[in-house]
């Protein structure tokens, strides 16, 4: 019996969220580039004006392309653009959670995301169009997608091994890295990327992209100064009026 | 475990069990190893060479457990390398050094295991490609048998630099980031399998009739430390910071038994300010050790728990490591303290005593007496056994030290075949236990090299026993 009330619980909770997206839907006009664009709100001054309606018009441009960041990718500019200003996904997309994920206006189905999945990838999203972390950094100024860092494997395994990959297939591996990192060290023996910890490690043990990073020696030595790039504790606010 | 942990896993538990899991995420395996230390490592090494299916979990980043830190050695009986030394020692002689260093607490049968097993165990590691050649002695042995690599590496960064070689050359499931909340139980009181929490928050289940918990000791959970020993409340710990014990809270869920709960090792010479632990053998090769009016107060080579509490009378709490460059020249490890800025400096006694705050007359007499006794090789104040080297040879140097949470004697009760006991002392079907999770094996004080000798020598049983009943036990 506990069992049913629960069930019954969770369908009317997807009832109740997709009729809160459909009501969202209804005021920001989503799906209609024109009504906002039309309206006065920016766009690069080398793009052409905008006349489609949906955003499915967009896309015959801006085509997502796995891990590229030319010449269009929807990713870096048309979701960067976007999410820097705080919009949320649904003014594009048509969600239900757990079961659709789409472009509104589109016919395909980009996946299934539960709510807190939904929360993640919203998440991810803000913090690579605007924060103080690495994932911002690869976005804005080296206009790196997703894909960049994650192939086609969105969702991380334990060891994160994808993404870490990646790290040293641009970056260089700890030799490289030691002896990069050695010019800018206050004392030359304490290097992180030449450490006791070993060479096995994951750059993600230090390097984070959708939160701060932090230097995995300060654990014990408490004592180093080590500074890291993407440090910073909080999430940047959006820039008002941008 | 977080407060929405908790909530989200309490309604997935509520709604089916570990099968609630199986919509978006179940694996099987036969044997999941939670920890990746020493004693998890060779557990899981055990089982993959015998062609089962082995997970290991690590809720840390990176693998290596405290192992990694660990610098002293081995202790081994009736090892090759000690034959080729003319080495006499026996599996009787580890048996009475271990009893006898933990005052008679620990569990004899455990204590026979850990000495009758040592020496295949060093040959188990030399298969693996380590190096455990060397032979030197720490604290409580009565003759050399504390083995480590030659050429003076550390000997817990060099068995996990193998064992992280070996998983990768074998293509072990080895999984960071990773911590189990809970371990599942059938109806009739047996291990099924575990909830884990993955790097993003998410959680998923792994069915399996066995459970190998090698997580090591509390040490870096300070409250905790408090909590049994409210007299090391404020103390710092030398350990890594995954060694919070959590594998204790999943196996007291489950109903295991904990032995020794309130025997903590205290290291007396942790560098003040910092979690870097000062090796032993500064004071071995002749340091001596001053408070803040510059002054000896004790035998320097005194037992662990001995040089602990006479530091912690002295003011402030804290002490100084005094030594000079010969001493230093003495000691490749010292170079490390350097490197780490841990070491102030002075070109005369009382320039080194400004550098700390001391009276300068008071440290240039202590230099004077101490270096006479030296001499004389008789210590008229405290008796110290063993002077090898004067301080005589600027610059002087100390290093402020004071005692650390160093290691935890108890855990989980296990027999001699690693299987965790219940409250009723009955084996616990499916669950084992090894390393410095368990307790019983060094009774009330761990002596320096058994640490890493029972990771390997329980290890390999855990392995074996757990591999033996997930073949008996399948449930798939």
């Amino acid at each position: 019996m506990n069992r049913q009330i629960v069930r019954a619980l969770g369908v009317a909770f997807l009832f109740a969220l997709s009729a809160g997206v459909q009501a969202q839907q209804a005021n920001a006009a989503p799906g209609n580039c024109q009504r906002c664009h039309d309206a006065g709100l920016p766009l690069p001054e080398t793009h052409p004006k905008v006349k489609g309606a949906s955003i499915v018009e967009c896309a015959a441009c801006h085509a997502s392309q796995a891990g590229q960041a030319k010449p269009y990718p929807l990713a870096s500019r048309l979701h960067r653009a976007h999410v820097k200003v705080a919009l949320d996904c649904t003014t594009c997309h048509a969600y239900a959670p757990g079961t659709h994920f789409a472009v509104l206006g589109h016919q395909g189905n980009l996946g299934a995301l539960d709510a807190e999945q939904y929360e993640m990838v919203r998440k991810a999203m803000a913090s690579w169009a605007n924060s103080p972390w690495l994932a911002a950094t690869h976005g804005n100024k080296q206009n790196l997608s997703c894909g960049a860092c994650h192939q086609s494997q969105p969702i991380p395994d334990d060891n994160e091994t994808v993404v870490n990959k990646q790290c040293v297939a641009c970056h260089g591996n700890y030799d490289k890295l030691a002896s990069l990192t050695r010019a800018k060290l206050k004392n030359p023996e304490i290097n992180p990327h030449s450490s006791h910890l070993g060479p096995e490690i994951a750059c993600t043990v230090c390097h984070q992209g959708h939160r701060e990073s932090k230097p995995y020696c300060l654990n014990c030595h408490t004592n180093f100064e080590m500074p890291i790039p993407g440090a910073a504790a909080e999430l940047a606010a959006p820039a008002a009026g941008k | 475990m977080q407060r929405r942990d908790v909530l989200k896993l309490g309604t997935l538990v509520m709604l089916a069990g570990p099968r609630a899991f199986a919509a978006t995420r179940l694996e099987r395996a036969d044997v999941i190893v939670i920890g990746s230390g020493g004693a998890g490592m060779t557990a899981a090494i055990t089982v993959f060479d015998a062609k089962a299916k082995v997970v290991v979990l690590e809720k840390m980043p990176i693998t290596g457990g405290n192992t990694q830190l660990a610098a002293g050695g081995m202790n081994a009986a009736g090892t090759v390398f000690q034959e080729k030394r003319g080495i006499h020692d026996s599996v009787k002689l580890m048996f009475d050094d271990t009893y006898k260093g933990g005052k008679y607490l620990a569990q004899p049968e455990l204590v026979e295991i850990l000495a009758h097993n040592s020496s295949s165990s060093i040959d188990w590691l030399t298969a693996l490609g380590a190096d455990m050649s060397d032979v030197g002695r720490m604290g409580g042995a009565s003759v050399n048998r504390t083995h480590r690599p030659a050429g003076g590496e550390a000997v817990g960064h060099h068995l996990i630099h193998v064992m992280r070689q070996n998983a990768i050359k074998r293509g072990m499931d080895v999984r960071t980031n990773a911590k189990v909340l809970k371990i599942f139980e059938t109806p009739g009181g047996a291990v099924s399998g575990v909830v884990v929490q993955n790097v993003l928050g998410e959680l998923y289940s792994i069915e399996a009739p066995t459970v190998i918990l090698a997580s090591g000791g509390f040490s870096a959970n300070l409250e905790r430390v408090a909590k049994y020993r409210p007299e090391y409340a404020g103390f710092s710990s030398t350990n890594q910071p995954g060694a919070t014990g959590d594998g204790l809270d999943l196996a007291a869920d489950f109903g295991a038994k904990l032995v020794d709960m309130e025997q903590i090792q205290i290291h007396p010479t942790q560098a003040a300010g910092s979690k870097i632990l000062i090796t032993e053998a500064v004071r071995g090769n002749g340091a001596i050790c001053v408070n803040r009016d510059g002054k000896r107060f004790m035998n320097e080579l005194t037992t662990r728990d001995a040089a602990s509490a006479a530091i912690l009378k002295q003011p402030g709490q804290s002490a100084f490591l005094v030594f000079d460059e010969g001493i230093r020249r003495s000691l490749k490890q010292i170079e490390g303290y350097f490197h780490l800025e841990l070491v102030k400096s002075g070109k005369t006694p009382e320039e080194l005593a400004k550098a700390i705050g001391a009276d300068g007359g008071n440290l240039a007499v202590t230099f004077e007496r101490y270096n006479k006794f030296q001499a004389a090789k008789k210590d008229d104040d405290f008796g110290r056994p063993d002077m090898p080297r004067p301080l005589k040879d600027p610059s002087f140097h100390v290093i402020e030290i004071r005692p650390g949470v160093h290691y935890t004697m108890g855990g989980v009760a296990i027999d001699v075949r690693t299987r965790v006991l219940g409250q009723d002392g009955k084996a616990i079907p499916g669950l084992f236990a090894a390393g410095e999770v368990t307790g019983g094996v060094h009774g009330a004080n761990r002596l320096g090299g058994n640490s890493i000798s029972e990771t390997i020598t329980f290890g390999r049983i855990a392995g074996g026993e757990a591999l033996q009943f997930a073949k008996e036990n399948r449930p798939f």
